[in-house]
């Protein structure tokens, strides 16, 4: 199996782990990503408030060109996931907006034709081929791990447009169980996280994540689990920051879903890089329930 | 579902002011007007903003609104597009340049394509912290991930990307 990958800008800065992690996993199940030579920032976080149309056209020329290779895209951030799949309905359109997109493309000679398929990185492990290729080849099964999964929303929402329900979704839970972990019915998993608000607003804007960590320690999770770098971000990186300004002691580990994979295939921390986190590593120093033995 | 992109602002008056955009906000704390009550406004002044409110810049745009909506308000899409104006326009209240990242991060893309200054917004909101006594292990911690090491490159398409945010603006309905 053959897939073109985008990355996008935060796995290439804040969400590194994320990165070497899936392509680390990927690798180790026989999967092939190959990265999206020249792509550009999809446009999600600056130009998606400014101009719609601007940050469509950015977005069709990744699509355009990854249309070419004859492979799916697939995404390991909701935001980029949202965007393109956006751009990829609106270039469709027989209105102003689409009719904007097609001659943007044209001015810099490509056309999309709105046939590539484009995924998250949830979607692509939580069915086969990589699903029945996971359950074969874990080393270190997880178990008794309780893991609070959480989606995120923009990879769902709006809704008929995500890669799996946005009410109760399954993906991540399924990846969970394979590990012989245990995925909890967390409530929040389709919560917004806040995402850039908390870098704009900074405290004020921390208590959509303390909900959050308040309703993963009250279901007793023994990690977090996500599947976009902002959201991983948020929760790992501030939650030491939610900790002073609401005078809580929360130290969940916040993992992405591909550093999970990562432990249950036996992966080097080098390669799944818990190091470089707030939060994560206390995975592995103080372990779980059931982690002995 | 609503087709996007057409001027969603014009689905307000389906708006039968139940509230359940509110209600399921996850950000609504942080608002000076309530999803609900701007929609009403919006309806009542015939799809014309006269100020902008702080809400536009605080929602983080999740959709939960819009799912929610039982009369299929695309209220999570008027808000972008009233953004997307308000950015547009003089008006456009203090606070929300002050705060707003979009402007540098936004120069990044027509210098390099993509964005690499991310842990940018870490340290802003740090600002706010300052006063606060820090765990020195977890400070170091902290400075240690969001130091990232990254050659800064152009991406080779730059003239592609220079010449897309040359084309010319649509207009909208929202005046």
């Amino acid at each position: 199996m053959n897939y073109t990958f985008f990355p996008g800008c935060l796995l290439d800065t804040i969400a590194v782990p994320y990165r070497k992690s899936l392509e680390a996993v990927f690798e180790k199940l026989g999967i092939t990503v190959s990265e999206l030579h020249d792509w550009n920032c999809c446009g999600g976080g600056t130009y998606f408030d400014v101009d719609d149309g601007v940050c469509a056209m950015l977005s069709a020329r990744n699509l355009a060109r990854a249309e070419r290779l004859n492979r799916e895209l697939i995404m390991a951030c909701n935001m980029c996931y949202d965007v393109h799949q956006r751009a990829h309905r609106l270039s469709a359109n027989n209105d102003d907006v689409g009719a904007r997109i097609r001659e943007g493309l044209q001015s810099i000679g490509l056309e999309y034709t709105g046939t590539l398929k484009i995924r998250h990185v949830l979607e692509i492990l939580a069915a086969d081929p990589a699903r029945s290729k996971i359950s074969g080849s874990i080393t270190h099964p997880l178990t008794g791990l309780k893991v609070a999964c959480y989606y995120g929303c923009r990879g769902l929402r709006p809704a008929g447009t995500g890669f799996d329900d946005p009410e109760s979704p399954r993906s991540m839970d399924c990846i969970v169980e394979l590990l012989g972990a245990i995925p909890l019915s967390y409530p929040h998993k389709t919560t917004c996280c806040g995402g850039s608000l908390i870098a704009a607003a900074g405290q004020d804007a921390l208590y959509t994540l303390k909900r959050l960590l308040t309703a993963a320690h009250e279901h007793g999770a023994d990690c977090i689990a996500t599947s976009c770098p902002m959201c991983q971000w948020n929760l790992d990186s501030y939650q030491w920051l939610v900790n002073r300004a609401y005078d809580m002691k929360f130290q969940i580990p916040v993992l992405s879903i591909t550093q999970l994979l990562g432990m249950a295939l036996g992966l080097p921390d080098e390669k799944i890089m818990l190091n470089r986190s707030m939060t994560a590593q206390k995975v592995l120093e103080s372990g779980w329930p059931g982690s002995q033995g | 579902m609503m087709r996007e992109g057409m001027n969603p602002a014009k689905h307000v008056y389906r708006c039968i002011q139940c509230g359940v955009c509110s209600a399921v906000c996850p950000v609504v704390d942080l608002m000076d007007m309530e999803p609900r009550r701007l929609v009403g406004l919006l309806m009542d002044t015939g799809v014309a903003l006269p100020w902008a409110p702080e809400s536009l810049r605080v929602c983080t745009g999740c959709y939960l609104c819009s799912d929610q909506c039982p009369q299929k308000v695309p209220v999570a899409e008027i808000f972008r597009e009233l953004r997307e104006k308000i950015r547009q326009t003089e008006y456009s209240p203090s606070s929300l340049d002050m705060t707003d990242l979009r402007g540098p991060v936004m120069k990044q893309i027509t210098r390099y394509g993509r964005l690499y200054d991310i842990p940018a917004p870490a340290k802003t909101s740090f600002q706010q912290f300052s006063t606060t006594s820090f765990n020195k292990n977890e400070w170091k911690q902290f400075q240690r991930i969001t130091r990232v090491k990254i050659r800064k490159k152009n991406i080779a398409g730059m003239k592609d990307i220079r010449t897309l945010l040359k084309q010319p603006k649509q207009n909208t309905d929202i005046t």
